[in-house]
């Protein structure tokens, strides 16, 4: 792989406004109720008045090795050697809706054409796109990813992972490195409760 | 609000439709099989009701392939792309590919033995229910053509037994419906790469054997030894079809997919799938046995007494629904493990 590209989040920054979800949506001309390339989720765990919750932004991973390509019959997803980003060819999908069961992270969506359609990582706009773009790192004008780019709480960044790795806390990027998922987003661990309203008025302030 | 720091992910991506296609698509390996093993015991033709099990058996081998065919076509977002599969699946490595193939194989060889079974020399002299393709053709005045291609193209002795052999690796291939869920991680249900496939095999030859059994009993003349051979054959698939059953259930794990995978199949709308399905296959396994025994210790050579015919008939049938019910419950009931939310 020449470069692979992936993504950053810090839980502890993102304020669950959506407007990375938002973004993606607009950006892709995607407007089906129930179909989210990126979507934010609030989590919590224990028992009130013990809350802790966290708020996660999901999309696919671009994984290194990806299920939902093996289980493709028509050979439709492909990891693109040149940037790492996983692309879906809706000229080749058939609609079977078996790469939705395959991915562990519930990225593949479908429209009321049935087709699959998921993160491009912004390679171009829209679903299906992307598929003959050239890599990332060599388009004249890239796209900057647009859930990145409008993230409130800069709690999402896109990039080569190499580069995102300078971003990440010891912590953070020694967990990706240790991971068994070969899942291209690295994670900051999560510090606290996630009412971060703070970070958001900072981020407005700056 | 469920405070559990997990995330569970959306997992309706396949219903009914594709339990349909799982089932007709092992349910017609099994007939295939079934059509085989009859003729093999029929001393090359010699023994009629032999010989009219096998025609039914290739008769639903074909009928099943073809339902599972138009099911699995309707359930995909392009069914023009899934009819050009030699040229649209190309990837090999997914079961849906290699299932496609094998179910195009099946149907190949069961559309050949049914021409053969009900055309030409095995079929001229058929009467009674398995007839009645013959008869719809005669009636269109295809019967004799249909003859003599059938006569030109099937080869004779050994060669017959080649084609005969080679059609059950697809009929047995479509051991893949298991595979196909099994291939399936995230799902702890159907993560059980030797359960599952093995589950559906024995439940899809029972189902084919219990067909073809219902409609000859139903509709013709049946051998009660014949009968009572095959009524065995479907008690012992649907014996190890309640072991493979046990082996899933007891291995489905204490992660929360696989909890909540138990759950939905003791609770709720699956419920009364899952009390169905085991009283089905109970009424068969033990049912079908019981009143082939019975019609063959009361009967002459052919079974009669239309009581014990028809509860026979009713028995394979029930344990076919139950056969069906187990795909159902096996797709209704799939979870996904959701992802956990680090440091929460
Ligand atoms: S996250 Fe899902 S859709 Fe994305 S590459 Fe991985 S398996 Fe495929
Ligand atoms: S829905 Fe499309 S992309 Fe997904 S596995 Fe089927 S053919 Fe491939």
């Amino acid at each position: 792989m020449s470069e692979q590209w992936g993504f950053y989040f810090d839980p502890n920054r993102c304020i669950g406004c959506h407007a990375c979800a938002i973004a993606c949506k607009n950006r892709h001309g995607v407007d089906e109720e129930g179909v989210d390339w990126r979507r934010v989720e609030h989590v919590e765990s224990g028992t009130f008045p013990d809350l802790t919750g966290t708020n996660i932004s999901l999309s696919c991973m671009h994984c290194a090795d990806p299920p939902c390509a093996k289980v493709c019959p028509a050979g439709a997803i492909e990891k693109r050697e040149s940037d790492g980003i996983v692309t879906v060819d809706q000229d080749a999908c058939i609609g079977c809706h078996y790469c939705g069961w395959a991915c562990p992270y519930g990225a593949p969506q479908y429209g009321s054409d049935g087709l699959m359609q998921k993160c491009n990582l912004c390679l171009d706009t829209g679903p299906g796109s992307g598929v003959d773009s050239p890599a990332k790192q060599d388009q004249e004008r890239p796209l900057k990813p647009a859930c990145a780019d409008e993230c409130v709480g800069e709690a999402l960044h896109v990039g080569p992972m190499d580069e995102l790795m300078d971003r990440a806390s010891q912590k953070a990027a020694e967990a990706f490195r240790d991971s068994d998922d070969d899942v291209n987003i690295i994670v900051e661990p999560f510090s606290g409760n996630a009412d971060r309203t703070d970070v958001a008025e900072e981020e407005t302030a700056d | 609000m469920d405070a559990t720091g997990l995330l569970w992910l959306e997992r309706g991506h396949w219903g009914v439709t594709t339990a349909v296609y799982l089932f007709f698509a092992a349910l017609g390996g099994g007939a295939y099989l079934t059509g085989v093993a009859a003729y093999a015991l029929s001393e090359t033709g010699k023994r009629r009701s032999h010989v009219t099990l096998a025609r039914w058996a290739f008769l639903v081998a074909l009928v099943a392939v073809s339902i599972a065919g138009i099911a699995i076509l309707s359930h995909l977002a392009d069914p023009l792309a899934g009819l050009l599969f030699p040229v649209t699946l190309t990837n090999f490595e997914s079961w849906i590919t290699r299932g496609t193939w094998i179910l195009v194989s099946l149907g190949v060889f069961a559309a050949v033995q049914t021409l053969w079974f009900c055309f030409g020399e095995l079929g001229r002299d058929s009467e009674g229910g398995s007839a009645f393709v013959r008869r719809i053709a005669g009636r269109l005045g295809l019967d004799g053509v249909a003859d003599q291609i059938a006569d030109r193209i099937r080869p004779s002795g050994s060669g017959f037994w080649v084609v005969a052999v080679l059609g059950l690796v697809p009929a047995l291939g479509t051991v893949y419906t298991g595979f196909e869920l099994a291939a399936v991680e995230t799902v702890p249900l159907w993560y059980h790469p030797t359960v599952l496939p093995g589950l559906f095999l024995a439940s899809g030859v029972a189902a084919g054997i219990a067909t073809a059994l219902a409609l000859t009993v139903a509709f013709d003349e049946a051998n009660s030894r014949l009968v009572l051979v095959f009524t065995s054959a479907v008690g012992a698939t649907l014996l190890v079809s309640v072991g493979l059953l046990w082996l899933l259930w007891t291995s489905l794990g204490n992660t929360p997919a696989g909890i909540e995978s138990a759950s939905k199949l003791t609770e709720g709308a699956l419920y009364i799938p899952v009390v169905v399905l085991l009283a089905g296959i109970v009424v068969s396994l033990v049912g079908s046995p019981l009143l082939a025994w019975i019609g063959y210790v009361r009967s002459g050579p052919v079974m009669t007494g239309w009581v014990v015919r028809v509860s026979l008939v009713v028995s394979l049938v029930v344990g076919v629904v139950a056969t069906f019910l187990i795909r159902y419950v096996v797709l209704l009931a799939a979870v996904k493990e959701p992802l956990v939310a680090v440091g929460v």
